[in-house]
């Protein structure tokens, strides 16, 4: 198991003894990451801001429901986050269905400067393996992931039938996964 | 006997990690994951890749004062049903306050043992963390911790500032503090050669704790002290009543 995730498991276990260091060591070392989900998926700061609050203070509130057997911290945090922040996209669709899908383009400020050389070469290799994948399939992809529709909604948006969707989005995953082979097998052994 | 449905009755498990069921096909595939070792592998597997596509989007900073709203809605929330402990919570500001006074020679010493002895199961770098995470997360290295007394009008009333002397952003934990007199809410005053400068408003919860992010008009070391009184909701330009806490900074 590499040492950040053996960090994140310590911390989270603290969590437990409600000790407010390891919050925020959690805080510093991961509120980048659901906080730039956050942005991409929802358009505006404020809503990002909430939903950083939101998610640590789950975190903070319920540490046992992270499993550390079923994976690393963080993608359970992501994962915690995205579903967050699918709540409120589906949310918003109701209260106004017209605004389907405008997300604003972020500003330039809005990007980190010292961001890391190993992170962003991983980036660059997610966004690699989805230009790869066949274009219905990304758009599938995407669709669900970051706009957060369901697979019947996909199916009525680009119309096609949901077999064709559920389809795409399984094949999509599993080519995603054969291309970031080394990034998952490495997140998997630890 | 674990018996595995046929591969048509398993769910969508790719489509389950990117959160692209509906709550009803989502509540079944959730149920069904503990039933089935093959699911629960398949969302696994796809829950990682789901964490690259979340690590894949452009990379923003979160706003400076976030992680500190953030710990200060934690300690300030009273914990759930079921789960002990919002005032040992509490009471970790405070001992890391009173260590802190003690060191500055204020006379809360005495006071400060026999706390830590009613609380022996405890220990004092348990104490500190709460200290730490407020100063890590306001200024690395820089931040600073001032002790607040309360008045004779609330004797009991303990608490803490803590601070970056450069920034504008503090954040202040009271406990024992009595609640205001009906129709009033507290108002901290942050005072600068006789003048006052509003830094918030709070109340207090039923065990008397209170904590809130002060936002102040100038950085920090400007401010010579600081201190509270009752006042209208919405606040006063200047304080009208008599100081309950404060200390100096
Ligand atoms: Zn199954």
């Amino acid at each position: 198991m590499n040492q950040a995730r053996r960090q994140d498991e310590e911390l989270a276990a603290r969590l437990a003894a409600r000790d407010a260091l390891a919050l925020t060591e959690l805080y510093q070392r991961h509120s980048r990451a659901v906080y730039s989900l956050a942005l991409r998926m929802l358009g505006d700061r404020e809503a990002a801001d909430e939903l950083v609050q939101d998610v640590f203070l789950r975190v903070w509130h319920h540490p046992e429901r992270y499993l550390a057997d079923r994976g690393r911290f963080v993608t359970w945090l992501l994962s915690v986050a995205h579903h967050r922040a699918v709540d409120l996209l589906r949310r918003r669709r109701v209260q106004r269905p017209t605004a389907d899908g405008d997300v604003a383009e972020l500003s330039a400020d809005s990007v980190a400067p010292d961001d890391a050389v190993a992170d962003a070469e991983e980036r660059r290799a997610v966004r690699d393996a989805l230009a790869t994948l066949p274009e219905g399939q990304r758009r599938s992809l995407e669709l669900a992931y970051f706009e957060g529709l369901t697979q019947s909604e996909i199916a009525a948006r680009l119309g096609e039938p949901l077999g064709t969707i559920k389809t795409r989005i399984r094949l999509g995953m599993l080519k995603l996964r054969e291309q970031l082979r080394g990034l998952v097998r490495e997140y998997e052994a630890g | 006997m674990n018996m595995r449905p046929a591969e048509e009755t398993c769910v969508d498990a790719e489509a389950l990690a990117l959160d692209a069921l509906d709550d009803a096909e989502r509540a079944a595939a959730l149920a069904h994951l503990d039933a089935c070792d093959d699911c629960r592998a398949r969302y696994a597997a796809a829950r990682e890749v789901a964490a690259l596509l979340a690590r894949s989007v452009p990379q923003a900073v979160p706003p400076p004062g976030l992680g500190t709203r953030v710990l200060a809605q934690a300690l300030a929330a009273p914990a759930p049903a079921g789960r002990s402990a919002p005032a040992r919570i509490a009471w970790s500001w405070l001992a890391a306050a009173a260590v802190l006074v003690a060191v500055l020679g204020w006379n809360v010493t005495l006071q400060a043992q026999l706390r830590a002895q009613a609380e022996q199961t405890e220990d004092l770098a348990t104490r500190l963390t709460t200290q730490e995470a407020a100063l890590r997360l306001l200024a690395p290295g820089s931040g600073v911790a001032r002790p607040l007394v309360g008045s004779d009008v609330a004797p009991r009333a303990q608490g803490a500032l803590y601070l970056d002397p450069q920034g504008t952003t503090g954040l202040l934990v009271v406990r024992d503090l009595p609640a205001p007199p009906p129709g009033k809410v507290y108002q901290l005053w942050l005072i600068h050669d006789g003048q006052r400068a509003s830094g918030g408003l709070f109340t207090v919860d039923e065990r008397g704790v209170a904590v809130l992010v002060v936002q102040a008009p100038q950085p920090l070391r400007t401010y010579q002290a600081v201190g509270v009184t009752a006042e209208p909701p919405g606040g006063s330009p200047g304080p009208t009543g008599p100081r309950v806490i404060g200390g100096q900074l």
